[in-house]
Order: C-alpha cells, then structure tokens, then sequence
C-alpha cells in the first residue's frame, strides 16, 4: 500500500501535468513528493507481488536497499525544493523531473528483473529531460542519452541472460558495464562532468545523487545472481582504483565547479566499483551493505555539493567546507566510516584485499585535494541561488549516514579509526604547501569536461559521412531485372486486366494441377 | 449448417458483404456508406470476442466449402487464427473511423471502402484459412483488392507505385503457387496440422526436395513480408492514403506474409522438421540482415511515412527472426510481436496522417515544436515511437523481452545482438522525431490545411492514435493479464511445444 503509494504520486503528478491548470500544483508539491516513499524504507522489510503487471512484478525491501531508498527521497526533496525556488521550471523538465523520481524509486523498490528494468528506463530516459533545460545543455543531452542507451542494451542482455539462469562471466560483465554506465565506470565516464556543467544545481544534484543510487541498487540486486567471477573481480578492482585517480587528476584540470564534481564522482565511484570487485571476486556472497552505505554517504554528500554550487554565502561556503571534508574521509566522518568498511570485507580474497589496502587510503589524498580545488573554484564564482535547500541537505548528508551505519553495520564502533585515516590527508596538506605558490601556473593546465567527449564532434562526422557514403544506394529493383525481358511484354504486364488474366490462368493452372 | 461452422463464415461475410454492396454504391451516399462499414467493423469485432470466448473453452469452429476434390475451402478458428483475426478486426474498426475522416470530399470513396473491406475480408481468410489453397486464394484476393487502394490518387506516381507493388507481389505470388503444387504432388491433400507438422508422413527421400519448397514458400511469403533483398515494394507503396499505409503496414499485407510463415513452419512442416531440414537457419539470417538494413535506410530519410516504411521492413523481420529461432520463447515474442508491432506502427500512421492532413508536414526537418500544435497526435506517436525501441513498460518491450529470450535459448545470441543494435538504431531515427516535436520551436506560423476544430484536427482523426496509443501501454503493462495477447500467445506456444 505504502510502496504503491510511494511510487504513484510521482507518476500522478506526472499525469497531472498534461492539464494547463494543475501545474502550478504540481510545482508546488514537488518537493513533498518525495517523502511518500519514507514511511516505505523506514517500515519493516515487506515484498509485494502483483501478478499481472508487466510480466509478474515484485516489490520490496532489505536493510540495505531501505537505506538508498531514505537516502534517495530526502535528497530529491531537497533537490526538488531547490527546482522550485529556482524559477528556471519549463513543462517538459517538470513532467521529465517526476518521471525521473518515479523511476529512481522504483528501481530500488522492484525486485524482478523486468520491473526493474522498466524503472531503470524510466529514470534513466527522463533524466534527459532534467539535464536538458537551456539550449547550451544540447550536447551534453546528446552524449548522456547515447552512453545511457548503450547502458540501457547491456543491461537488458545481463537481464535476459540472468533470467535464463546464465551465471557466467558474460552476464557480469553485461550487468557491470550496463548499470556502470551510470556511476562512470571507465570507460563509460565521459557524459557525467558535461552532464553535471550544463545543468543547474538541482538537476545536476539529482543526477549526482539519485541516479547512482538506483544503478548501485541494481548492482546489488542482481550480481548476487551470478558465479564468483575472480578474473572480472580484479579487472573492476584495478579499473576502479584506476578511476579514482585518474578522475582526480583529470578534475583538478577543471574550470568549471560541477565538471569538477562530476569528475569526482567518476573517482568516488571507482573506489566504490573496487569494492564491488573485491567481494564479487571472493567465493562468499556479495557483501551488499558496506557497498550501500557507500553508495548512500557519496550520493547525499554529492547531491548537497551540487546544490551548494548554486548558492553563496559565508554559511553555505562553511556547509561547502564540511561535505568536503567529509567526502574526503577526514577522521570521525561517514567518508571515513565507509571507506573502512570497505576494507574490512572480503577475507577470502587475500591478494585483491592487499591491493585494495594498500591503495584506498591514497585515494583519500586525491580526494582531498580534489575538493581544495573545488572551494577554490567556487569560493570566486558569483551565485545567486536561495541557500535553504542546500543547508538542510547538507545537514542531512552530515547526519543521516550515521543512522544508517547503526542500522546496518552490527558494530559500528569498530569502523572508527583515527590515525589510519589522518595520515593520507597529512600527505595532501604537504602537497598543497609545495603547490600552492605555483598555483597560477597550474591553473592554466585545463582539460574540457568529459575528456573522451572531445571526440564526439568527429565520431558524428565520421559515421555521418559513412550513412552519406552510402545514402541512396539501394539494392537492385526487381523492375530492373524485369526489363531484361522484351519490353512489350513488360508493357502488357502493366495493364490491369492482364494482370487478371494471368492470376486466373494461375489459378487454373493450379487447379487442374491438383486434379491430376 | 451448425453454429460451429457459421462464425467462420459469419466473421469473412461481416466485411466482405459491406465491402461488395459499397462497390456498387453511388458516391454520393455518404451517410449509407458510413453505416454500411460502421455496422460491419463493430460486428466484426463482436463476433471475434465470441469466437475468443469459445476458442478459449474448447470450442472448434471449422467451416467447409467443397472446391475441387481432396482440396476444400477449409476455415477453421484455432488459436493462432484468432490470434491474426482479432488484430485485424480491432484495427479494421479504428481504421474505418480514421479512414472516413480523412477522406471527407475526396474521389472515388466508394470504391476505397469497398475494396478496403474485400481486402480485410482477405485477411481475415489467410488468418481462418487451415489449408495451403485456401491461404493461396486469400492471398491472391488481397494482393489484388489492394492493388486499387495503393493507387487511389490515380497521380503518376501512385500509379507507378501500384505498378511496382504488382509486379513484386505477383512473382511472388507464382513462386508459392509453384512450391505449393510442387509440396502436394510429393506430400498429397492434407491441412494444416493443430500440433506438429502436416507432413510426417512424407518419404524421408524427399528431404532435399521439401528444403527446396521450404525455402520457395518462405521467399514468396517473405516478399510481401518485405525481406531483404525484395522489400522495394513497400517504401514505394507509401504513396498511399494514409489510413492504407497503416493498414497494410500493420495488419494487411505485410502481416499476411509473416502470418504464411508462421503457418508454414509451425502448421505445415511443423518446428522440428524446419530446423532438421535447416531452413530455418537461412531464414534467421535473412530475417537478421533485414533488421538492420531496414534500420539503416531508416535513418536515412527525411521523409516521415518513407521513415516508417523501412521501419516497418525492419520490424517485421523481428517476427521473422522469432519464428526462424527454436523453442516456445522466442515462437511467443514472434507472435506477441504479431499483434504489439500492428498496434504500435498503425499508431504512427495515424499520426503521420494527422501531420499531413491537418499540417501539411511530411518532412521529419518541418516537425520543429509541432508536439505543442497537436499534443493528442504527438503523444500518440511518442508512445508508441517508444514502444518501437523496446521501452518497457511498452508493448513492444514484451516482444523484445521474449525474442530476446528465444535468442539465447535457441542458441542464438547473435540474434540478441542485432536486437539489440537494432533497438539502438531505433532510437537513432525515432528521437530525433520526438526531440523536434517537443524540445524545439517553430518560429513561422503552421500551415492549416483544416479548418480549426475544438481539438486540435478532426475529431475522428483524433481518437484512433489516442485509443491505439492507450492499447500500446495496456497491452505491455497487463501483458501477464488473462485478456492480453501475451497470455493468448502462451496458449498457442503451448500447443506447438507440448511439455
């Protein structure tokens, strides 16, 4: 009842929009909306199935997905506050915005494959209508929709196979890349800082947060599904690791606050696919709490971030200074918390666990510095934006992860430790001692948003100028080869009545064939 | 004559009666016109809910007209029949209506209307039809009660279009009468089989040759089904009148041929003799190749319905391709896909119509900010553009769902693989189209072909897509009802798959 609710408001205010005089109701309820789906991730685990939907669905919850399902609602609300105290709200975002919502919580909430796959769409293909509110958000439009697609493609082929009881290495790898596509797994990442630099600051907050959110779900809904896969384990464990450097560095070749966040969430998510490799390598179930918890502390802590970007103000630059800190693992925070999950599981995979031990804690030195150049950047980037969503939702970002380790994790007290995680942020001090009187020569180094993008410009032109290569080339006609006969007959052929006359005489032909 | 043997007749006498007696009927009757086909498509679609209703507990309705000796008209109603039957008479009803408005004030609606139901009459005869000569001689009476419908505007291109579309379909039309005697003179009179194939009996020292009749029957079927390399026709035909184009596009012609294909591999050679003598591996192929060709020169056009016609050859092949795969999942999506695809692509006929007529838009590059003119029709064609590249919870996602299935199940995950690349080309032609309708604007002031009504074109314009646009939500979100194709077609799988 709860969770039909939950996911009918947003779709009925979707509906709503076609009538003229109920938008600016909608408008008004949008940041409500999402806190039907509350009730739902703090009730007690339930599964519902209603049989003739789609092909059979079910819906429900365990600890862990209720968490991302509380962690989604409350930043889409804050999201969906900010949206509209900006003004900037056309029809079609409006109706694209719960459409999104809709498909966000759905994609935790169902537990099939079909369902979900249709939620996941849902989110995913009305996200275009989120990013896409100025004419400037074209291309990053065109490239978010094409990598989605493809991750669209993937994920259905990891679904039918899984449904069909395939567990291999291929049906992995199709659910790693296909649901990856949306957490930038390399080398998937390139539409998210585009994405996140076009939009505004409560588009790209639901794209920063909600979105990951729903694929980390499908991840741990449905590679439980499949074998242990040590060898596609290792490759997400270094691929991830590898992501969460090289973003970093690629973001701290950043102009522009967002690109720069977006590119830090490609690293923030890399540290979150190794972790994923780690447990999907070892022969013990996939350990699908400390993987959520992550999920959830970056997705608020992002989602706050990018809303922060729209807003000034002294306060809002301290609430800036916090989530950053945070993000960045600093001692006592949910950052910190969750990165030592992560490195508390997975045992039974002695050499990746080393890896992934001895590299984790650097990935808090490039986070650190990451976000240095981020309160650089926006610290002189004039903004306008009511600041009111944004603090409540970082103080949520602050707060709420620590209901959720209690919830999830049997002791959390032993997840807190102070030196180990002061150390990496003791290195990215020194470095930025060493860096910063070179500062101004640094800051001329810059690369565009999304790297790879570049090269959409000359990929379009190139398979533009193979479809024109090939343009009005047809396959030969079958009146050509006809003409290869006498002519005359041709003409006869044309005319109706002997057209006629020929079918009768076929089917006389016919007849007296089956006579004999 | 009992019960049992007049529905059969009753469903081909309900359009073909109204069809023969609008022939002859002068022009101007206009109001007697639109009773005439009114009355038969609404009786139509009342007689197939019955039949639907007995089919559905046990009742066989077979209908007997003695021809030549040994080789009857024989009608019989078995699932799959109905199947075909209830996708056109449903369509044909909205059709009527859309067709009726618009052609207000044109030429020659007497002889449209008329040759408009002989040719739902002849659909429905293919789809009744439980022998190879009743098919052949519904076949034939479409092929040529459309022949009239394509070249309606009697311009010079319509009449070139017309001559082309003969000229197909007819050499066609001489291959399968020649593979049919051919499959008789080896296999004798039989009919078609409700479980199996038809022709176990047959000598196993004629493999080859059946191979060669196999392939011979499935080619000329797969000409008016628009395989590729003899799918020319079809672009052509779309000089049409709009209503023709979704007809033939969804339910008449093309579907003819895809439904002679599932009859002959399912009801005359049966699966297991079709994947033993192996054309069905050729067909797959084939079937794979049209699908992406048929994507690709999509995306090459400008011209809307020209766009929807090398869709249509694409999509088509998606049955095809289920049908040449082995195992009840993949006979399900081809069959689901039977009836999702005539839904989904009537609905952008319609819509396409609608542009023409009340816009005159026919270009894909004129459709800027056209979705906030005409919302209902954009909506429309937005969904089922949707339902098109397998967006769940669309129809056409069910289809996709299980062909994909099939797929991997027949051992074939390459098919997957052009499914899924051709989705992908799918969303390569149809977003362009919805991101021109919506997300741009039209700075110069529209065309108005109509004069402005209280919608925003002719209402009957305006409820066929609107009620077809609702089906393509309601058949892929209720697919697991007890009244959805989907749970219809499972019957018919079973039927074919014993377990």
């Amino acid at each position: 009842m709860t969770i039909a609710l939950a996911l009918l408001l947003p779709l009925l205010a979707a509906a709503l929009m076609m009538g003229r005089s109920a938008r600016p109701y909608v408008l008004a309820f949008t940041p409500w909306i999402p806190l039907a789906a509350l009730p739902v991730a703090v009730a007690p685990p339930a599964t519902v199935e209603i049989d003739f939907l789609l092909l059979g669905m079910r819906f429900g919850l365990e600890p862990w997905s209720q968490v991302l399902l509380a962690g989604t609602a409350l930043l889409w609300t804050c999201a969906g506050w900010a949206l509209r105290l900006s003004g900037a709200v056309t029809t079609p975002r409006l109706l694209a915005w719960h459409l999104s919502l809709a498909g966000n919580l759905g994609a935790i909430l169902a537990m099939d494959a079909p369902g979900f796959y249709l939620f996941f769409a849902l989110m995913s293909l009305a996200a275009y209508g989120v990013v896409v509110n100025t004419r400037r958000a074209r291309r990053a439009g065109w490239l978010y929709l094409v990598v989605a697609l493809l991750g669209e493609l993937l994920l259905l082929a990891g679904l039918l196979l899984l449904t069909l009881e395939v567990t291999g290495p291929v049906t992995a790898t199709l659910l790693l890349f296909g649901l990856g596509a949306k957490l930038g797994i390399l080398p998937l990442h390139f539409p998210l800082p585009p994405a996140y630099a076009a939009t505004d600051a409560a588009g790209a907050a639901v794209f920063g947060g909600g979105l990951t959110l729903a694929a980390v779900a499908g991840w741990l809904r449905f590679l439980p599904g499949v074998q242990p896969q040590p060898e596609l384990g290792e490759y997400a464990l270094i691929a991830g690791l590898a992501a969460a450097f090289l973003a970093a560095l690629a973001g701290l070749l950043q102009r522009n606050s967002r690109a720069l966040l977006g590119y830090s969430t490609i690293s923030q998510m890399g540290i979150l696919t190794a972790g994923l490799g780690l447990t999907l390598a070892s022969p013990t179930p996939i350990a699908a709490a400390p993987l959520a918890f992550f999920a959830v502390h970056h997705g608020l802590n992002k989602a706050a971030l990018l809303l922060g970007t729209g807003s000034g103000g002294p306060l809002v630059f301290a609430g800036l200074v916090l989530l950053s800190l945070t993000l960045a693992g600093v001692p006592l925070s949910s950052g910190a918390v969750a990165k030592a999950w992560l490195e508390s599981m997975g045992e039974t995979a002695p050499a990746l666990t080393d890896t992934l031990h001895h590299w984790l804690p650097f990935t808090s030195t490039a986070t650190a510095l990451l976000m240095a150049k981020f309160l650089w950047l926006v610290h002189k980037a004039p903004r306008s934006a009511p600041a009111a969503p944004f603090l409540i939702l970082a103080l949520l970002a602050l707060i709420a992860p620590w209901a959720g380790i209690y919830y999830l994790h049997p002791a959390p007290g032993e997840l807190i430790k102070f030196g180990a995680a002061v150390r990496p942020l003791l290195i990215a001090t020194a470095i930025l001692a060493i860096g910063w009187p070179l500062r101004k020569r640094l800051g001329r180094w810059h690369l565009p948003p999304g790297d790879l993008a570049v090269l959409d410009k000359p990929v379009a032109q190139a398979m533009r100028k193979l479809l024109g290569f090939w343009r009005g080339r047809e396959l030969p006609r079958l009146p050509r080869l006809y003409r290869l006969a006498p002519e005359r007959l041709e003409r006869q052929l044309r005319t109706l009545p002997v057209t006629g006359l020929a079918l009768f005489a076929l089917l006389l032909a016919f007849a007296v064939a089956l006579s004999l | 004559m009992s019960l049992e043997a007049l529905l059969p007749l009753a469903i081909l006498a309900s359009s073909l009666v109204p069809g023969l007696l609008i022939v002859f009927l002068d022009e101007r009757h206009r109001r007697t016109r639109t009773w005439l086909n009114m009355i038969g498509a609404t009786l139509k679609v009342l007689l197939v809910v019955g039949a639907l209703v007995g089919v559905y507990h046990g009742i066989e309705y077979q209908a007997v007209i003695p021809m030549i000796p040994d080789y009857p008209l024989l009608l019989r109603l078995d699932p799959l029949a109905l199947l075909f039957v209830s996708l056109s008479a449903v369509l044909w009803l909205l059709t009527t209506i859309y067709a009726i408005a618009y052609l207000e004030g044109s030429p020659h609606r007497s002889r449209f209307f008329g040759f408009f139901s002989v040719c739902v009459s002849a659909t429905v005869g293919i789809a009744m039809a439980a022998n190879l000569f009743t098919l052949f001689f519904f076949y034939e009476l479409l092929t040529l009660s459309t022949y009239p419908l394509v070249i309606h505007r009697e311009t010079k291109k319509s009449l070139h279009a017309g001559r082309i579309y003969l000229t197909y379909v007819l050499s066609g039309s001489a291959v399968l009468l020649g593979a049919i005697v051919w499959l008789h003179s080896l296999a004798g009179p039989f009919e078609f089989a409700v479980s199996g194939g038809a022709l176990d009996h047959v000598d196993p020292r004629h493999r080859p040759a059946l191979l060669v009749i196999f392939l011979l029957m499935v080619g000329s079927f797969g000409v008016k089904a628009a395989l590729v390399p003899m799918h020319h026709w079809l672009p052509v035909a779309m000089v049409a009148p709009a209503p023709v184009s979704a007809l033939l596009h969804a339910v008449a012609v093309v579907k003819a041929g895809a439904f002679g294909i599932a009859r002959t591999i399912y009801d005359v050679f049966g699966s297991e003799l079709s994947h033993a003598l192996g054309g069905t591996q050729v067909l797959a192929v084939v079937a794979g190749v049209t699908i992406i060709y048929g994507s690709l020169r999509a995306l090459q056009q400008d011209d809307l319905k020209r766009r929807l016609a090398y869709s249509t050859v694409s999509q088509i092949s998606y049955i095809i391709l289920g049908l040449s795969l082995p195992g009840p999942l993949a006979t399900i999506g081809a069959l689901v896909h039977l009836v999702h695809q005539g839904i989904m692509k009537i609905t952008l006929f319609f819509a396409a119509g609608n542009l023409a007529e009340t816009l005159h838009l026919h270009k894909v590059s004129e459709l800027d900010g056209v979705g906030w003119r005409m919302p209902w029709t954009m909506s429309a064609f937005t969904v089922a553009a949707f339902g098109m590249m397998s967006v769940p919870p669309l129809a056409g996602f069910i289809s996709e769902w299980f062909l994909g299935l099939g797929a991997l199940n027949g051992g074939a995950p390459w098919a997957l693989g052009v499914l899924l690349v051709s989705s992908l080309l799918n969303a390569a032609y149809f977003l362009p189209v919805i991101y021109r309708a919506w997300f741009r604007s039209r700075s110069n002031p529209w065309h108005e072909n109509l004069p402005r009504h209280r919608w925003e074109t002719h209402t009957w314009l305006l409820i066929p897509p609107v009620i077809t646009a609702l089906l393509v939500i309601v058949l892929g979100l209720f697919a697991n009802g007890l009244w959805s194709p989907l749970t219809w077609v499972r019957i018919i799988a079973e039927q074919e798959y014993p377990t």
